[in-house]
């Protein structure tokens, strides 16, 4: 007995021995690696990378449109992506140089039609700020139209409304009455 | 005895008086036959170009500056001038150059049976010569009687392109104003669709100059660019099927190629009088589209019309374009 006693004894001690070495090494490591986020390290990013997505927004400056990649939250619904694209459209182009974004803008709201238009309700400063020529105010819509085409997925046309309102033009030259598509056909 | 004296002295009176005289004729093959006559009563210079051709004359150009007026004929031509001029002319190829040797203004005819242009030649006194808007109240571009409608750009809350202190809705309607007058001076029919600051939308536009009857629509506009622009409406393509519903009504369509003729005539004025390249557009402007006639928006640059030199250039510019377009 005195032997079988002494062994469970020395199993007792090498499994405290073992659990004392692991308890210790998860905490040694923890310190270790204490000060950086440790959520984050592994784990936060891939979920970020997961809920964001890269999408192509087309800015007007100086007589042509500028393509930008942008990083956005994960495109959802059609007026969820829509609002998303025209935010990042309204910030205006990082790069140098003059933009024809009206400064100040806000978007008021989205709604998508069954007939396959997204309307896409701006604050007034869209209209009151735009002080360009007729280039810059096709170049200003042909930007959010490509850029909404582009990324949204099932939005046919594009229809601009101010303040809730139809407005007849944005910079006096172009009809905003109707939807994008067919008032932004090229010439030559 | 006194017969032969009779007809002796009959024959030096005839010689003595100024029965007019072809004093030079180039009668070469392939040139258009021109005479030239010239009178002077009360101080007023005259001088007519005749031909039979009557195109001849409807395309003959004829600009102003402040010493000197030119004369430029569609193709060569044998002039046969009768009598003397008494002021400093010369044929240099197609151009007939006229330098009156002082201050003057000009009043231009356009006649037909026979074809022939006359030219009047006031003189000025300096003062008169050199008032705003003199230049462009004497302005020599042959323009047809024809119903023209000008569309200063933007107005109202729409202040359209800022530059510095110069607003284009203000800007506009200054050189539309001005363009009106010389053409009423020259009893010409033109009318403005905004006589003040004000608001109009382009449909309301549109149907002024329709409502007018207008042969001749142009939209003056600014642009912060260095180049003028013309447009002209793309009207063949203004709808597709699916979107007919959306169609913009499109009165334009058959005045395409005659808006295309402005177009072309503005740009070839622009070019000649500023030495620049002119940017030509097509596009679905709504504007344009709806006016039911030759329909053209000019886009000048804002440093051109920041004096009033750039501005008498531009006027200048939109009466020849105007001359090149109704002499085609």
């Amino acid at each position: 007995m005195p032997i079988n006693k002494r062994r469970i004894l020395w199993v007792l001690v090498f499994i405290l021995l073992f659990s004392g070495g692991i308890v210790g090494g998860y905490f040694y490591f923890s310190e270790t690696f204490g000060n950086k986020p440790k959520g984050e390290t592994i784990a936060e990013p891939q979920k970020q990378a997961d809920d964001s997505s890269f999408v192509k927004i087309y800015f007007p400056s100086e007589g042509r449109l500028i393509m930008e990649e942008r990083r956005v939250k994960r495109l959802g619904s059609v007026t969820v992506s829509g609002e998303e694209i025209v935010e990042e459209f309204l910030k205006g182009p990082s790069q140098r140089g003059r933009s024809d974004v009206p400064p100040g803008t806000k978007v008021l709201g989205l709604y998508f039609g069954t007939d396959g238009i997204l309307y896409v309700d701006l604050s007034d400063d869209f209209r009151r700020n735009f002080h360009g020529d007729a280039l810059s105010e096709f170049l200003l819509l042909k930007g959010l139209y490509e850029s909404i085409i582009s990324n949204v997925t099932g939005v046919d046309d594009v229809k601009i409304l101010i303040e809730g309102k139809e407005m007849e033009s944005i910079g006096g030259h172009f009809s905003v009455l109707y939807p994008l598509k067919n008032a932004l056909t090229e010439g030559r | 005895m006194a017969a032969k004296v009779f007809l002796i002295i009959l024959g030096l009176s005839l010689l003595m008086t100024d029965v007019p005289v072809f004093d030079s004729v180039y009668a070469l093959e392939g040139k258009t036959e021109v005479s030239m006559r010239f009178s002077v009563h009360e101080g007023v210079h005259r001088i007519v170009f005749e031909a039979q051709d009557e195109s001849f004359i409807k395309n003959t150009v004829v600009t102003s500056t402040q010493n000197q007026i030119k004369v430029q004929f569609p193709s060569n031509l044998a002039l046969a001038v009768q009598g003397n001029l008494d002021i400093e002319a010369s044929l240099k190829g197609r151009t007939y150059v006229i330098n009156p040797g002082h201050p003057f203004r000009t009043k231009l005819l356009q006649l037909t049976s026979p074809p022939r242009l006359s030219i009047d030649i006031v003189q000025v006194t300096k003062e008169e010569s050199t008032q705003p808007g003199a230049k462009e109240g004497s302005s020599l571009h042959p323009i047809p009687n024809i119903r023209i409608v000008i569309d200063p750009g933007h107005g109202g809350y729409d202040l359209g392109v800022l530059s510095g202190e110069m607003r284009e809705k203000e800007a506009t309607l200054s050189l539309a104003r001005a363009m009106e007058s010389a053409l009423s001076k020259k009893n010409r029919t033109a009318f403005l669709t905004r006589k003040a600051d004000q608001f109009l939308s382009l449909t309301e536009r549109a149907m002024f100059a329709n409502q007018k009857s207008a042969d001749i629509f142009i939209s003056i506009h600014l642009t912060p660019s260095q180049s003028f622009a013309v447009y002209s409406s793309l009207a063949e393509s203004a709808a597709s099927d699916t979107m007919s519903e959306y169609s913009i009504i499109s009165r334009q369509r058959h005045f395409i190629e005659k808006s295309r003729i402005l177009a072309e005539g503005m740009s070839k004025a622009i070019k000649d009088e500023f030495k620049k390249d002119v940017i030509y557009r097509k596009m679905e402007l709504p504007l344009l589209s709806s006016v039911g006639a030759a329909a053209v928006m000019i886009e000048i640059p804002t440093e051109t019309v920041s004096d009033q030199a750039g501005k008498t250039k531009v006027l200048e510019v939109l009466f020849r374009g105007i001359a090149l377009y109704a002499n085609q």
